[in-house]
């Protein structure tokens, strides 16, 4: 068996402005992964971090990646042709099975979209498996929304509800949290919910969702944590025993409110 | 396995001398502080009477270690992979508590197998010792006893000669050679009575039985943590010496000029502040919660997992406390 630790050698092929703080790196070779698996990026000399994959596939894959820490900002800085290492994929990835022939609501907030942009990729290929997708993204600013030049084709295939925290000139939409929009989606029901975004959000979402008739199990959360090693080893990423890099990041709700360390996520949701 | 040996004390070093011509010998020695170490003379030995101050754990997870080194190149980077060839190895002279934390040790970094930690435990053949007598700090017993469920051979002093218990078909063709005699029933008495005594002994001390699994579960948030969190100072001793705990973190080092480097990686501690940050949050910002995570990862989590304890009792994390936190002391009001 190979190494895990091991980074395979890549290449930036392909460099996209997404919003002035995040870009998206196009790489290459690509993996085979599952929609919501992540993957270990290595920037030689500054570090590794997880990053969601965003889009790709055996060819080249796609990371939307924020610049927030070291290794962020010196990726940023850095030009196509220039080479990355990456370990994975790793983690569990949506359950899309479950999708088929059933409503689909996916919540996402700021980067959160990131891991949920392969899964609207599918539903756009396996429209017809669907009934109703929805659809509802958040962010701080209208300039901080990610993806948006891919719209216009994704709402050939579902609802987009977007909002924002604090409007700039020239925005129509709705202004206030992803929470809100939530309120709006009662015919929604008996979907099945994707969600990723910040942890605040996460849990008020998830709340407005249950109180408005949503079961927990079918309610699932991408988890962020500090996950070092991907293959549940180095500790950095456990809640309640569990390894956000190998149990998750993906736990449905009704499991995550059983955790005897309960996820910042979901503390509260059934108060 | 149905007879028993022992061998005369006087013939322990040529079996040791015997061991280090084929294997790579691993045993307790005495400097500043007590630890295993590797042997070039079977002199350098100190048997002693109860553990270790530093455990096994450092031989099969050193405190930081090198994954890979990579080399920057025209077209891209080289990555030359740090894991070693396999040692045969003896470890020799580990109490009990030290050989059951293996077993423990062996599900968290095996479960998905970390190649480091399994090339230095693959293959290593225990040869463990019956303590003489415990430390004020020993509680093995809460977790079965002196005695691990695993081992190759096990010793127990029983006068001028080492009683010796065959725990495997290796251990089995390590005492087929001549130093080894026979042992009479009335030496196997002296070696349980050996034995009840010194866990009797710790039995008093500890006053504390785990050996059923207790519930802990509804303990949570019990006014127990928030006491613990204000006198414990985050510093992580505990950790860096459990015999258990396997967390780590991953560093990379790098040159001056950026053209080459390594990544490594430390023990870490889930005490620490930092341990649970992200970019979005620190999930364990209060001390009280750190403090709840470690025993919770040792007596709760570890059971829904691995359906044991992840704790043998060895004490080091009573001896090494800065604030002067007595797990067994926690545990009592945890099982109450």
């Amino acid at each position: 068996m190979s190494n895990p630790y091991i980074p395979s050698i890549a290449k930036i092929m392909d460099i996209i402005d997404e919003t002035p703080d995040t870009k998206t790196f196009v790489i290459e070779p690509g993996l085979s992964f599952k929609p919501g698996q992540f993957v270990e990026l290595t920037v030689f000399g500054y570090g590794e971090a997880p990053f969601s994959i965003s889009g790709g596939n055996e060819d080249s894959i796609e990371l939307s990646i924020r610049a927030v820490g070291n290794v962020t900002r010196k990726l940023h800085a850095m030009k196509i042709g220039e080479h990355i290492g990456i370990r994975g994929p790793f983690g569990n990835g949506w359950p899309l099975e479950k999708a088929e022939g059933r409503d689909l609501l996916i919540v996402a907030g700021g980067i959160g979209l990131a891991p949920l942009k392969p899964v609207i990729e599918w539903v756009c290929k396996n429209r017809s498996k669907l009934n109703e997708v929805t659809l509802i993204y958040g962010a701080r600013k209208p300039s901080l929304l990610l993806f948006k030049r891919m719209f216009e084709e994704w709402k050939k295939c579902m609802n987009i509800l977007l909002t924002v925290d604090e409007p700039e000139e020239g925005w129509k939409g709705e202004v206030g949290v992803v929470t809100k929009l939530c309120g709006k989606v009662k015919e929604f029901s008996d979907a099945l919910t994707f969600m990723c975004g910040p942890p605040v959000m996460m849990k008020y979402a998830s709340k407005t969702l249950i109180d408005l008739g949503f079961s927990p199990d079918d309610l699932y959360l991408s988890l962020e944590r500090n996950m070092r090693c991907g293959i549940g080893i180095c500790g950095h990423c456990a809640v309640s025993g569990m390894y956000v890099c190998k149990d998750g990041p993906i736990f449905p709700l009704d499991e995550a409110l059983k955790f005897i360390e309960k996820p910042h996520e979901v503390q509260g949701v059934l108060d | 396995m149905d007879t028993f040996v022992k061998i005369a004390k006087s013939k322990l070093k040529d079996f040791l001398q015997h061991i280090m011509e084929n294997y790579t010998l691993y045993a307790p020695v005495k400097k500043k502080i007590s630890r295993f170490e590797r042997i070039e003379d079977p002199s350098q030995i100190c048997l002693l009477p109860n553990r270790t101050e530093i455990s096994l754990k450092p031989i099969f997870l050193p405190p930081k270690e090198s994954l890979f080194r990579w080399k920057k190149v025209e077209d891209g980077y080289i990555i030359e992979d740090c894991l070693n060839g396999k040692e045969k190895k003896v470890i020799f002279g580990a109490k009990g508590c030290d050989v059951a934390s293996l077993k423990i040790l062996d599900l968290y970094m095996m479960e998905v197998s970390d190649p480091y930690y399994a090339s230095r435990r693959k293959d290593t053949i225990i040869i463990g010792i019956t303590c003489e007598y415990p430390r004020e700090s020993c509680f093995c017993t809460a977790f079965g006893g002196m005695i691990p469920d695993e081992y190759d051979l096990w010793l127990t002093d029983i006068g001028d000669y080492y009683f010796v218990d065959i725990g495997s078909e290796r251990g089995k063709e390590l005492v087929s050679m001549e130093l080894f005699e026979r042992a009479s029933p009335e030496d196997e008495e002296r070696k349980r009575e050996k034995i009840e005594r010194a866990e009797q002994e710790i039995r008093k001390m500890a006053k504390i039985e785990l050996e059923e699994y207790q519930d802990m579960e509804d303990k949570f948030e019990d006014k127990i943590w928030e006491e613990l969190g204000d006198i414990c100072l985050s510093c992580g001793r505990c950790n860096l010496i459990c015999p258990t705990c396997h967390c780590f973190d991953v560093r990379d080092i790098t040159n001056l000029d950026g053209s080459a480097g390594e990544r490594i990686r430390v023990w870490d501690s889930c005490h620490l502040f930092e341990f649970a940050k992200t970019s979005a949050e620190n999930f364990r910002r209060d001390r009280r919660a750190r403090v709840r995570y470690r025993i919770y990862d040792k007596f709760v989590f570890s059971v829904k997992r691995y359906k044991l304890y992840a704790c043998v009792g060895c004490g080091r994390c009573i001896d090494s406390c800065h604030a002067g936190i007595d797990i067994r002391d926690v545990l009592r009001r945890l099982i109450r």
